[in-house]
């Protein structure tokens, strides 16, 4: 075996460097000293247990670039991680053979903050498109959540847009329109109606009827 | 034979110590003008619930064959909708300065569905209602009337093409009056505002009452308007060709209570036989949940496709901003510049793989902001940040 270590050493001589010391090298250049003392053993971690690092060094780059001490941004990034290995450990126990992107779990992770089950957001894996990535519709569930749509609900609706096909273009802006009917329409799920109809997306099954009479 | 218009001797005799005697006419032109308001709409029922409204109004009254009158009434409606089912009942009661009354009532059923599949923008409405009106003097009038109309809806305009067909009859004249309404119209919408137009061929025992107009609709805020306009040609010189106009206003004071304020000039019904007349109202009305006649539009979408974005379609609103700077996900939290736009927002120059990102902007150098439109999570560090998605399309 003296061949690989040979051209790994030769590699090193040459500047190659592996890729997590290439993303701290990114760091370094814009991190002080203390806050990368502070991040560096939550990031090795995170690669280990194999968690989308580039949100975290997103988060620690957020910090300073706000003038974030140490230690708060040590914190966030810690609860940041912690928010993503939940969720990780949580889609691979139920989906051991599906891909899961980076930017997937990331938005499962925020979806749950927001208050969706975890286990629930496991079913939109069943409507994922083939080559697809299910990161919008995720923060597009998680959103709807945070506004007071029942996060089931939430799940469900969104299971039924993929499952319709439904531009995604278009289901994303439900959580703004959502914003729009919601001081006149009274609750959130009569509002979230107008804002399916605003769309021209149809009411999940059982939900509703569909739109009302046609303008004139 | 041209139903003719009702005039003062026509009425029922009344006590000589009353006030001469008023068509009954009044209420029909509050109702009619409810009803014209409500129908010109789209009504968005929430599930199985039913909607309810109730109107108390103080109106003064001038008919064109009679003085001005002062005229309270108290207006209820009821809505329901199953499906693409939609049942309206809608009643009304006026009491009139010279101790006369008039009660008026109506119902209507309107079904549609997609004769090319629910994908498509086509939609068939067939709509049914029957009405009357009983005056305390005695006076009573009756309509029923069947709509038919193939709509081709889409997200900021349309259009229609159909027909319909009504029966009528008053106290006054033994026969009932059949009538034909052909009919077709538009509609489009421009923010917060729809804008429609109409022209019915209106025809009554083979004469032709051709008649355009139009109504624009405005919702923004707690402020709900409305204007309409018209002009119906008449081959009589019994019946008068005819123009109208008016608004009226609905402020929402909470969700549930608004004050109304109307004025202008209702057309005649040419097949019930009764005037126009021009009114001013102010009133109240009640309601369990505000129901905005027309859908509001987002100030800016949560979501941009890869074109906008790489075409210099995202741009942020940021009011008083001397300078703005974005700093997000995708640039590593560097501070960029951001241009301002002819519109006056802030456009950014990058091109952005569709995903999700989080991001803010520092305005004037110092603080850290998410713009109008995006939605915040919490940025871990006692602040805000945005979300920014791009899509494929």
């Amino acid at each position: 075996m003296r061949r690989p270590v040979l051209l790994a050493v030769f590699g090193v001589l040459l500047g190659v460097v592996t890729p997590g010391a290439a993303q701290e090298s990114a760091l370094q250049d814009r991190v002080p000293a203390d806050v990368l003392a502070t991040v560096r053993p939550l990031l090795e971690g995170a690669r280990r247990d194999s968690l989308p690092v580039g949100a975290l060094e997103s988060k620690v780059l957020e910090g300073v670039a706000k003038g974030v001490d140490a230690a708060r941004i040590g914190a966030a990034v810690r609860t940041l991680a912690q928010e993503l290995r939940t969720a990780r450990v949580l889609l691979r126990t139920a989906l051991p053979e599906a891909p899961l992107a980076d930017g997937e779990v990331s938005s499962a992770a925020l979806a749950i903050r927001q208050g969706v089950a975890g286990e629930r957001l496991v079913t939109l894996w069943e409507h994922r498109p083939p080559s697809g990535s299910l990161e919008i519709p995720l923060a597009v569930t998680g959103e709807l959540a945070r506004r007071g749509i029942d996060p089931d609900a939430a799940v469900d609706l969104m299971g039924h847009i993929l499952e319709t096909g439904t531009p995604l273009g278009r289901a994303a802006q439900i959580p703004n329109r959502l914003d729009l009917h919601l001081p006149g329409a009274g609750a959130p799920q009569a509002a979230l109606l107008e804002a399916l109809r605003s769309l021209g997306i149809p009411d999940p099954p059982g939900r509703g009827p569909p739109g009302g009479p046609p303008v004139g | 034979m041209m139903r003719r218009r009702i005039s003062p001797g026509d009425l029922p005799p009344r006590d000589p110590a009353a006030m001469p005697d008023r068509p009954t006419c009044r209420t029909h032109g509050l109702l009619g003008l409810a009803l014209l308001l409500a129908g010109s709409v789209p009504v968005a029922v929430h599930g199985q619930q039913p909607r309810w409204q109730v109107d108390l109004n103080g109106s003064r009254i001038q008919y064109d064959t009679l003085a001005a009158l002062n005229a309270p009434s108290l207006a209820a409606s009821l809505e329901w909708q199953r499906s693409t089912l939609l049942a309206r009942l809608g009643g009304s009661f006026t009491g009139f300065e010279d101790n006369g009354q008039s009660v008026q009532g109506r119902g209507d059923l309107v079904g549609w569905f997609s004769p090319a599949g629910a994908a498509s923008p086509l939609r068939l409405e067939v709509s049914g209602g029957v009405g009357g009106s009983r005056h305390s003097s005695g006076f009573q009038s009756h309509i029923a009337q069947a709509d038919l109309r193939l709509h081709l809806q889409g997200r900021r305009g349309g259009g229609w093409i159909g027909s319909g067909a009504a029966t009528a009859r008053n106290s006054f004249d033994e026969a009932a009056v059949t009538s034909f309404t052909p009919n077709l119209g538009g509609w489009v919408q421009l923010g917060p505002t729809r804008l429609i137009g109409r022209y019915v061929d209106t025809r009554v025992e083979g004469e032709r009452f051709p008649e355009v107009s139009a109504s624009a609709v405005y919702s923004r805020g707690p402020v709900d308007l409305t204007a309409f306009a018209g002009y119906r040609d008449s081959p009589f010189e019994e019946v008068d060709s005819d123009g109208w106009a008016g608004a009226s206003a609905a402020f929402w004071l909470q969700s549930n209570i608004a004050v109304l304020v109307s004025g202008g000039r209702y057309a005649p019904d040419v097949i019930q036989g009764l005037p126009g007349g021009e009114f001013i109202s102010l009133g109240v009305r009640f309601s369990p949940r505000r129901q905005r006649p027309v859908a509001p539009t987002e100030p800016l979408p949560l979501l941009f496709t890869r074109e906008s974005a790489r075409s210099g379609g995202l741009v942020f609103r940021v009011p008083d901003a001397g300078t703005v700077e974005v700093a997000g996900d995708w640039n590593g939290w560097q501070p960029q510049p951001l241009s301002r736009a002819a519109d006056g927002g802030w456009r950014l120059p990058a091109e952005l793989e569709p995903g999700v990102y989080r991001f803010n902007l520092r305005v004037d150098g110092a603080e850290w902001v998410v713009p109008e439109g995006f939605p915040t999570v919490d940025d871990g560090f006692g602040g805000q940040v945005g979300i920014l998605v791009i899509s494929e399309s």
